[in-house]
């Protein structure tokens, strides 16, 4: 590559991208699963040279193989918009995620770049390709070792060898070649437009266990932790900053309501309270977090990812689950708005995926000039939709409106016009 | 019914091997009876034929150089994975022996010394540029090894080992290299065999089936066999193409470097400014009146210059009001600047009084340059109205040298 010729804008954009993989393999034998973490660039965002040990430490713990068989649905693609908390911060990274996998080969890539416009759709091509080549290897060494010819040690080697590879080829394409940017991303299959979340809070603070449980606790709680009250294990040092929903407001289409009590449906239509679940787990596990915060405090424990895009997919079938959000800073607080798009729920009143562009232009326009949510919502392409009331999140247990759809009718907006 | 295009396309290959090898049988009979006899005794005196023919049309064609013991060996080897049994060939017709036995072994062969062949530029030119050996091993398998694989599985249409295909192509790329390297020494026969690579690669990697293992068996076995003796055959090739890359980079590099200074020079504010300029000189220094041609000509060129300035500076044609104005008060107030008849329209008359009486009136105007300055802008803002475009502002100048040509009139009287 000519690097006289590059400009020094793109040095930097360069410099300030990293590209983390984390392949997983599971033995066929042995049933245990092995974690090969595998980080590329980033020179500019890394202050510590031992970030690769931390990376390796970090990601070694994370267990891949839970997160695409543990759920009904699996992300396999998400990117997230980084939200400053401090105004003079320059570098702030755009996060995508792409997952993959290939018989008993987990892949979790981690693209973190200042450029906005990364093709999740053609970049998942590739690592779904590369996920399968990492699997041959990954078999190949495993039937050496079962017959003897390899140790457990020499088979991460050959495994570290063949990732980096992989990775090293992809950041060539990327970088160099300056594929998989813009474009359009591709349709895997039509979707419809099934519900719009609002939400509104505040940044919070919390600390993340890094021990065992894993689990997260409240700053304002728990001002000055120092080990983790549930299980002793160690605490995230630096705290995370997370978006901390005060309450929601569901839009759905009119046939909703009634579609508890259908019994004739093949399918179990996702109440209100999974689409809020949906939305959640879109978030970058906490672990991943912590880890990116000690590679460089001084960027990630200043942004707040906010998740942009995903792409859901069921797991016992091809029908998959889109989120978009848009998130709008209006004094000092945040309001998130996503709209969730479904391949397999067919119900009277849907508009397809492309109303969803329509709606999310409709209200970029209304946040622009100043109008309240009710009235954005009257004035967009869904005003012949419901609009609930703001629920509250906050308090134990889950709020009762959002357990079904016809609890949720009942809580209605008063002014939005009635059928 | 309408065939498929696999169907069109096997016939055809079918149809090309098959009238080659007939050519062969009909032009060079005693070649053919000379390696007729090497071949077992219960294949039929037919197919022996077609056997060394296609033998020969690998020869000539530059295929694959071996001897014919080693040609014979692996083609049986191969035929033994898609089911072909020596013992029981009297079963089958000339024809199908060439289309499911003959024409898929040859194809293969075809292909991988034509994949090869292209995969040695890009080998060259990516080695060259500076990229690194593991990057260039990646891309070559990648792009080349992998496609290359998957034509072949097509081609064969039946589960085969692909240890059996890693072995081809092994030694296809060994028997290339070979050539190359023994052109000046005159023609032999290489020494290598598919099928005694076979059974070392049998003992080497221990799974043969499965797409996802292509990558890795072509780096661990094919690749890691041949890297070291390709680098080196193409040694001297890299290396020129290396120094004359660099001499290409440097010049471009000078290039842009000249061509930066250039745009440099060409989007400074006085090559916007000459925009208008010839205009006002007409008007104010050769004394034309302002006709109407004069007045649309003048609005043009304050519209266009406004645009292009916005357009190099900033990349697009239209911004807010705000800044427009800015832009196009900075811009003219250069042309003006140049013309006190214009500056003199914004004094007061006790200003025109004091200048008059002034010792040094260069100095004063320069002095006082920033307050007339605001003072243009404030009239041209209150001209041009709240959300002014470009030809908008235009219009505004205009006005502006209206007055100042009234001025200019009562000066000169006085």
């Amino acid at each position: 590559m000519t690097t006289e010729n590059k400009d020094a804008k793109f040095d930097e954009i360069v410099q300030a991208s990293m590209l983390i993989s984390l392949f997983s393999g599971v033995d066929p034998k042995t049933k245990y699963f092995e974690n090969i973490p595998i980080l590329m660039g980033g020179e500019g965002l890394i202050g510590d040279h031992q970030a690769r040990l931390k990376v390796e430490e970090a990601f070694g713990q994370l267990n891949l193989p839970d997160l695409f068989q543990t759920f009904d649905f699996t992300m396999y693609r998400s990117s997230y918009e980084p939200y400053k908390l401090r105004e003079d911060l320059v570098i702030a990274p755009y996060i995508y995620t792409v997952n993959a996998k290939h018989e008993n080969t987990f892949v979790m890539s981690l693209f973190l770049t200042p450029w906005a416009d990364v093709n999740l759709s053609q970049f998942q091509e590739k690592i779904v390709d590369f996920t399968s080549y990492f699997s041959g290897i990954f078999r190949r060494t495993s039937e050496e070792i079962h017959l003897k010819k390899e140790t457990m040690q020499n088979r991460t080697k050959e495994c570290e060898k063949g990732g980096s590879m992989l990775m090293g080829y992809l950041s060539h394409l990327v970088f160099d070649q300056r594929q998989m940017l813009g474009g359009t991303e591709k349709v895997t299959k039509p979707t419809q437009l099934i519900a719009v979340l609002f939400q509104r809070g505040k940044i919070g603070q919390i600390f993340a266990c890094i021990g065992k449980c894993g689990n997260s606790f409240a700053a304002k709680k728990y001002p000055n932790l120092e080990s983790c009250p549930n299980c002793d294990g160690e605490i995230s040092r630096d705290p995370i900053h997370i978006f901390e929903p005060r309450d929601v407001s569901v839009a759905y289409p009119h046939g909703f309501k009634d579609i508890d009590s259908q019994e004739n449906l093949n399918f179990k239509a996702p109440t209100p309270i999974e689409l809020l679940y949906l939305f959640q787990s879109s978030y970058l596990p906490n672990e991943i977090r912590v880890t990116l915060n000690r590679i460089s405090p001084t960027v990630f424990a200043q942004i707040v990812p906010l998740p942009h895009r995903a792409l859901f997919e069921y797991r016992n079938s091809d029908d998959v689950l889109t989120l978009y959000s848009l998130s709008k800073i209006q004094d000092d607080e945040i309001l998130i708005i996503s709209g969730i798009t479904d391949s397999h729920v067919q119900i009277e009143g849907q508009l397809s995926q492309m109303a969803l562009r329509i709606f999310m232009r409709d209200i970029n326009e209304g946040v622009k000039k100043g109008y309240s949510r009710k009235e954005i919502f009257m004035k967009s392409i869904l005003k012949e939709w419901e609009l609930s009331k703001w629920i509250k999140l906050e308090g134990e247990g889950t709020p009762e409106p959002l357990m079904s759809w016809s609890n949720l009718a009942k809580e209605l907006e008063s002014d939005v016009r009635r059928r | 019914m309408e065939k498929s295009q696999l169907t069109k396309e096997f016939e055809e290959q079918f149809g090309k091997l098959s009238s080659r090898i007939d050519m062969v049988q009909r032009t060079q009979p005693e070649t053919l009876e000379q390696y007729m006899p090497k071949l077992p005794d219960s294949i039929p005196t037919k197919l022996k034929k077609v056997i060394s023919a296609s033998y020969i049309l690998c020869l000539t064609e530059e295929i694959y150089e071996v001897t014919f013991d080693n040609f014979k060996t692996d083609f049986l080897v191969f035929s033994s994975f898609l089911g072909f049994d020596v013992e029981k060939v009297s079963d089958i017709s000339n024809e199908d022996f060439i289309s499911i036995y003959l024409n898929p072994f040859v194809q293969i062969l075809l292909i991988a010394s034509d994949t090869f062949t292209e995969m040695l530029k890009t080998f060259i030119v990516e080695l060259a540029s500076g990229y690194s050996k593991e990057l260039v091993r990646t891309l070559v398998i990648v792009n080349f090894y992998e496609p290359l694989f998957h034509k072949i599985l097509d081609l064969v249409k039946v589960e085969i080992d692909l240890r059996f295909i890693c072995a081809i192509l092994t030694t296809t790329v060994e028997d290339f290299i070979d050539r190359k390297s023994r052109l000046k020494k005159g023609v032999q026969f290489s020494e290598f065999s598919i099928s005694s690579l076979y059974k070392e690669f049998v003992d080497q990697y221990p799974l043969s089936q499965g797409q996802d293992l292509v990558f890795d068996m072509c780096n661990k076995l094919t690749v890691e066999r041949t890297w070291e003796a390709l680098e080196k055959l193409v040694s001297k090739e890299i290396e020129s193409l290396s120094k004359s890359i660099e001499t290409q980079r440097k010049d471009s590099l000078t290039q842009y470097k000249a061509n930066v200074a250039r745009e440099k020079e060409k989007y400074s504010d006085d090559y916007y400014v000459t925009m208008i300029t010839g205009r006002l000189f007409e008007l104010f220094v050769l004394e034309r009146p302002l006709t109407d041609t004069l007045r649309t000509g003048i609005v043009n060129a304050v519209d266009v210059m406004i645009r292009r300035y916005l357009i190099d500076k900033h990349g697009y044609a239209s911004a807010s009001a705000e800044k427009t104005l800015t832009i196009a008060c900075n811009l003219l107030w250069e042309t003006v600047w140049e013309l006190p008849q214009i500056v003199a329209s914004v004094m007061d008359p006790s200003e025109i009084m004091a200048i008059m009486k002034a010792d040094n009136p260069h100095k004063w105007l320069k002095d006082k340059e920033r307050m007339f300055k605001l003072r243009f802008c404030q009239l041209l803002t209150r001209h041009a109205g709240r959300n002014p475009l470009p030809a908008v502002i235009g219009n505004a100048f205009i006005k502006m040298l209206e007055v100042a040509q009234k001025i200019k009139v009562r000066i000169s009287f006085d």
